[in-house]
């Protein structure tokens, strides 16, 4: 059972020098708000459920695979990657977002992976829009509820044989969710996947309930 | 033929008292000939041009509201649209100074209303969240062809783009507009000075004053008319305005 992030040296001294750049600099104060919400308890509760189901998969299906990634809105990404390195393997991890504005965070916060074995980048592109131009092992969307569903990115990548990975809420309070699901069923049937190794539900240190479902 | 062309859009009767106030101020603030046309669901006048409504079923109620001021970015679905320099004005509007001036721009890109009175950093803020946005499509200015590309987008992509956009200004600051180098973007913003907001003020932040009129700028907008809008007021209440109006 995963229940942390490794506390590293490196992971500390990344991760300290991006706060400490941010609170220093007022052209960058508007990033404090955004990191603050990409760190709360809630933010890792929801990233160790999905490493421990896809690891558990991983474990019982020797045909699962978890060496490439792409993360679909990974946002700041600091919290997933190194969940991703160091409990199932994963070397080539592509962060998809459509706000620019986080790349440059992303990689100071996870900069201890430069000049190593893992492939990390953030591409600035919509993939709702934009097709991939190449395959990976798994796709996650922990983000399932702020943007439109998940079959259109099917539909627009259909070569992909991917492991699909996905995350919503019932928490209609915000305004930009704009696609909450009501049930793992729903996520389900609104991704069109056809094979499902997971679904489950859980509800977080804020209160909300999130969805959870693993399948093709 | 005359090459200079100002359009507006109006569907429903919210605001059919506009038109005729908005042609007078054109008439009195534009100095050089022009075409002036209404694109509209209902044409009963000789400026009128029928609306399409192939985007009618894309709607979601609430979502990318005024969809329909999309339209007029293919030219091609007026057949007897005339002319090559397009300005395009909400209703809602007060016009200051004369629109020559939006007709004699640089044309190198086309033309969209950063607002000024927004404070950038909030907009990068909530970028992900596709709110926020700094852009205005109250006035527009375009060549003919330039904003094809975006009714192409809005075509090849409308489940997407009616689903995910609350208004179409947050579609063009997604896509169309760059908040992280603004000199990048496919839209150029009009200047400082030129277009300011009655309701929210005019540069932020050394000159926020709300409700004030600013004569030697171009063009005062209300943007009274986003759907839901509880704080509702036609311009023809607002005291300071009627008799400029």
């Amino acid at each position: 059972m995963v229940n942390n992030i490794k506390l590293t040296p490196d992971l500390l001294k990344n991760w300290t020098s991006v706060w400490k750049n941010i609170s220093s600099n007022n052209e960058k104060h508007y990033l404090l708000k955004r990191l603050s919400d990409a760190s709360t308890k809630s933010q890792l509760q929801s990233k160790l459920w999905l490493i421990n189901e896809l690891k558990n998969i991983k474990l019982n299906n020797k045909d699962i695979h978890t060496n490439t990634v792409a993360i679909i809105g990974g946002w700041f990404a600091h919290l997933i990657l190194p969940l991703l390195i160091d409990e199932i393997e994963s070397y080539m991890i592509h962060n998809y977002e459509i706000d620019n504005g986080i790349k440059n965070v992303s990689y100071a916060l996870n900069k201890r992976y430069e000049n190593t074995l893992v492939n990390y980048s953030v591409i600035v592109k919509n993939p709702m829009i934009e097709s991939f131009k190449q395959n990976y092992d798994v796709i996650i969307n922990t983000a399932c509820e702020h943007m439109f569903p998940m079959y259109k990115f099917k539909e627009l990548n259909p070569a992909l044989n991917a492991l699909y990975v996905l995350q919503s809420t019932n928490d209609t309070s915000f305004i930009d969710h704009i696609n909450c699901v009501n049930s793992p069923e729903e996520l389900i049937e609104q991704s069109k996947l056809n094979t499902i190794f997971y679904k489950g539900e859980l509800k977080l240190d804020n209160g909300m309930t999130r969805y959870l479902v693993i399948g093709k | 033929m005359i090459e200079n062309t100002i359009l507006c859009v109006k569907w429903g009767d919210k605001y059919n008292l506009y038109i005729d106030k908005l042609k007078k101020q054109i008439e009195k603030n534009c100095s050089i000939p022009y075409n002036f046309y209404c694109l509209t669901d209902n044409p009963k006048e000789k400026y009128d041009l029928q609306l399409p409504t192939i985007w009618d079923k894309n709607y979601i109620p609430t979502r990318f509201w005024a969809y329909r001021k999309c339209y007029m970015f293919n030219e091609d679905l007026f057949s007897s649209l005339q002319g090559n320099k397009f300005l395009y004005l909400d209703l809602d509007i007060l016009i200051h100074q004369n629109l020559k001036y939006f007709f004699d721009l640089e044309m190198a890109k086309p033309y969209i209303v950063r607002g000024w009175w927004k404070d950038i950093n909030i907009s990068r803020q909530n970028f992900g969240q596709i709110i926020s946005t700094p852009l205005n499509s109250s006035v527009v200015r375009w060549n003919r062809g330039q904003l094809k590309p975006i009714y192409n987008f809005i075509e090849k992509n409308k489940d997407v783009v009616f689903f995910s956009y609350k208004t179409i200004d947050n579609f063009f600051g997604q896509n169309f507009y760059n908040i992280w180098e603004e000199d990048k973007s496919f839209f150029k913003p009009f200047p400082k000075k030129d277009v300011y907001s009655w309701y929210k003020g005019n540069i932020f932040p050394m000159d926020m004053h709300t409700r004030t009129l600013r004569p030697d700028h171009k063009i005062c907008l209300f943007n009274n008319s986003a759907e839901n809008n509880e704080t509702f007021e036609h311009m023809y209440h607002i005291d300071e305005i009627k008799h400029l109006w």
